[in-house]
């Protein structure tokens, strides 16, 4: 409990330090309103379906809803209804490895061997299943604790696909086929490549700062569940209360993680139910275009790597599997929300050398399996 | 920009819109629509985010307990953009939910008298006939012409065989006077993989047929061209109307 008081409190010494006065209004009371409205709206929604539906299983909507609309509201509501364990799952696991497992502990394990260090730091995803979003905090506190920088930059890549979770939501979503196995070994590879490349670095040439002592960065990029990040306090804790503030930490997650996810559904449902396909067909059909068209769309909507799979399903029949499998490795190495947040560990030059190098690797990769290969 | 609420207040707010997301799943569960968006066969992730979600909202609840840690007057960011697109499912929700139909084949390509090429993407399922002495459902059928076909067989075989499928009707303008298609939707995951299949059916009154209908189609397969495709076609001796069944689609 005396950590989070303390964080709230540094928080608010932040806030008047940036001259912005938080101004006291009135508590409002009308919140739990409407949070009763919500719950009594959707409720009588339900009621009034079900009415319907014993008229007549055919009974159109008090006010006519076009078919249109019902079709992408289907589909929208199929990739979203899908994906949600995926993402709470996410929440969760990345909730109680941010209270209960000290990353530190694990890092010891690391190899010293410059490439096995890399290998290993690439697979540390599978024991820290945290996703795209929380890795950029895990990793900033690893290269504070002296985490070698090769490592670092091997879990930053690769941790967020190769997990349990994204492995479990990419095996709902496509079988275990070639995408799974696809996937997996070419997010792996990448990382560890781009991660030996950086291994050629001095630290000092690109961390910024000095890591972990400029927590408020992290604040400005719209993440508020840095609150939660301070295992040293949080081994004082009794176990009721750390449980509580691993389901808070992942319930900060869903708000900060669910928005991405409803935005990239939102588009997925669009393109395939207002778009006739013909107009995509051209570009997704091109070996090259449509590669190059689903990296730029991974990196524009952002969506969390442990339910991209279920967006990029709608994408399959349209566009090449090579380059839904582009979608699925940059995607989650790097996207506008990420690459902001690198912002925080490394140097600008070397956060434009963390987008060139996963995107040029992974356009490489998916063309070359795409022309060799037929992928 | 960030907008700060009382602590209290931004807990039972975001409570709030996780309960409604609960909600939305937990009736779509109940009411026997949870079909229409995804394969039942994940039903029970359903159930695993329904518990996820209620104990996510009882764990936001408990900060707001009188005695709970932190000052009652202190002041919190509230995720305003998440929580309001949040709400945008449980909005989009309210509208009375309803299967992919015809108009959801205007954007896809429709496979009519054979199964879709890139069902299951890469590790194309093994489709099987059912098994079970149900009568043979659209899907079945494409697959055993499919079956004929690559095992370097002849569609003829088919011809005179009789057949009793279920479907909704889809037509377009592509059609020859007198024809439709009795299609379902196949799915793998959710409605977002969903891809129309269908057999194609002569019978004189299709013009009268309305688009989404559900029918009842009997009679024998005659083996002959239809959009420049030479496939078994039913010729209907019977069209009657049908029950939506409770799981539209067929899955894979």
């Amino acid at each position: 409990m005396r950590a989070m008081s303390s964080q709230h409190r540094v928080a608010e010494l932040v806030h008047a330090g940036s001259g912005r006065r938080v101004r006291r209004r009135p508590r409002m009371p009308s919140i739990t309103v409407a949070a009763v409205l919500v719950v009594v709206v959707v409720l009588l929604a339900w009621a009034v379906g079900r009415h319907q539906s014993s008229i007549d299983g055919a009974f159109a909507a008090p006010v006519p809803v076009p078919a249109r609309l019902h079709t992408f509201t289907t589909i929208f509501l199929g990739i979203f209804i899908e994906a949600v364990p995926f993402l709470l799952l996410g929440a969760l696991a990345s909730g109680f490895v941010e209270v209960f497992v000290r990353p530190e502990t694990l890092a010891r394990w690391i190899p010293r061997h410059p490439l096995l260090a890399v290998l290993a730091g690439a697979g540390l995803g599978i024991a820290l299943p945290v996703c795209e979003c929380g890795i950029v905090v895990v990793v900033r506190r690893l290269l504070a604790k002296g985490l070698p920088l090769r490592v670092g930059v091997a879990f930053l890549l690769a941790a967020p696909v190769v997990n349990p979770i994204v492995f479990a939501s990419t095996l709902t979503a496509f079988g275990p086929g070639k995408m799974l196995a696809a996937r997996f070994t070419l997010s792996f590879a990448i990382a560890a490549l781009i991660a030996l490349l950086f291994g050629m670095a001095r630290p000092g040439e690109v961390l910024r700062g000095q890591p972990g002592g400029d927590d408020r960065h992290h604040h400005d990029h719209g993440h508020h569940h840095h609150d939660h990040h301070h295992h040293e306090d949080a081994g004082v804790e009794r176990l009721p209360g750390r449980i509580r503030t691993a389901l808070g930490a992942a319930a900060d997650d869903l708000f900060d993680v669910g928005r991405y996810l409803v935005i990239g559904s939102l588009l997925a449902a669009a393109l395939q139910a207002l778009v006739p396909r013909e107009a995509i067909l051209e570009i997704g059909s091109a070996p090259v275009s449509s590669v190059m068209a689903l990296s730029a769309l991974a990196f524009v909507i952002s969506v969390c790597s442990t339910v991209d799979a279920f967006v990029a399903l709608s994408f399959v029949g349209t566009f090449t599997p090579a380059s839904i499998l582009a979608f699925l490795v940059f995607g989650p190495m790097v996207d506008i929300k990420s690459a902001l947040m690198f912002g925080s560990i490394f140097r600008p030059r070397l956060v434009a050398y963390l987008i060139v190098l996963p995107l040029g690797t992974t356009l490489v990769a998916c063309l070359l399996l795409a022309t060799q290969v037929g992928f | 920009m960030r907008l700060m609420v009382g602590r209290r207040a931004a807990a039972v707010l975001r409570a709030a819109v996780v309960l409604a997301l609960a909600a939305l799943l937990a009736i779509r569960f109940l009411d026997g629509s949870l079909g229409y968006f995804i394969n039942l066969r994940y039903g029970w992730l359903t159930v695993v985010a329904m518990v996820c979600l209620v104990l996510l909202a009882a764990a936001l609840l408990a900060t707001v307990r009188p005695g709970a840690r932190g000052g009652a007057g202190e002041r919190v960011a509230m995720p305003w953009l998440g929580a309001a697109l949040l709400v945008v499912p449980v909005l989009l929700a309210l509208i009375p939910p309803r299967p992919l139909g015809t108009d959801a084949m205007a954007t896809r390509a429709l496979q009519i008298g054979s199964v879709p090429a890139a069902a299951g993407l890469g590790a194309v399922p093994e489709l099987e006939v059912n098994a079970s002495g149900a009568p043979r459902t659209v899907l079945d059928w494409l697959v055993l012409f499919d079956q004929e076909t690559s095992g370097g067989g002849d569609l003829s075989r088919f011809a005179g065989e009789s057949a009793r499928v279920r479907g909704f009707v889809y037509r377009d303008e592509r059609f020859p006077a007198g024809t439709f298609m009795v299609s379902r939707f196949l799915l793998s995951c959710c409605a977002a993989d969903a891809s129309p299949i269908g057999l194609a059916v002569r019978w004189p009154d299709a013009e009268f047929l309305e688009d989404d209908a559900w029918v009842w189609v009997s009679g024998d397969f005659s083996v002959e061209s239809f959009l420049g495709e030479r496939m078994p076609v039913l010729v209907g001796a019977e069209v009657t109307a049908a029950e939506q069944p409770p799981q539209p689609y067929l899955y894979y």
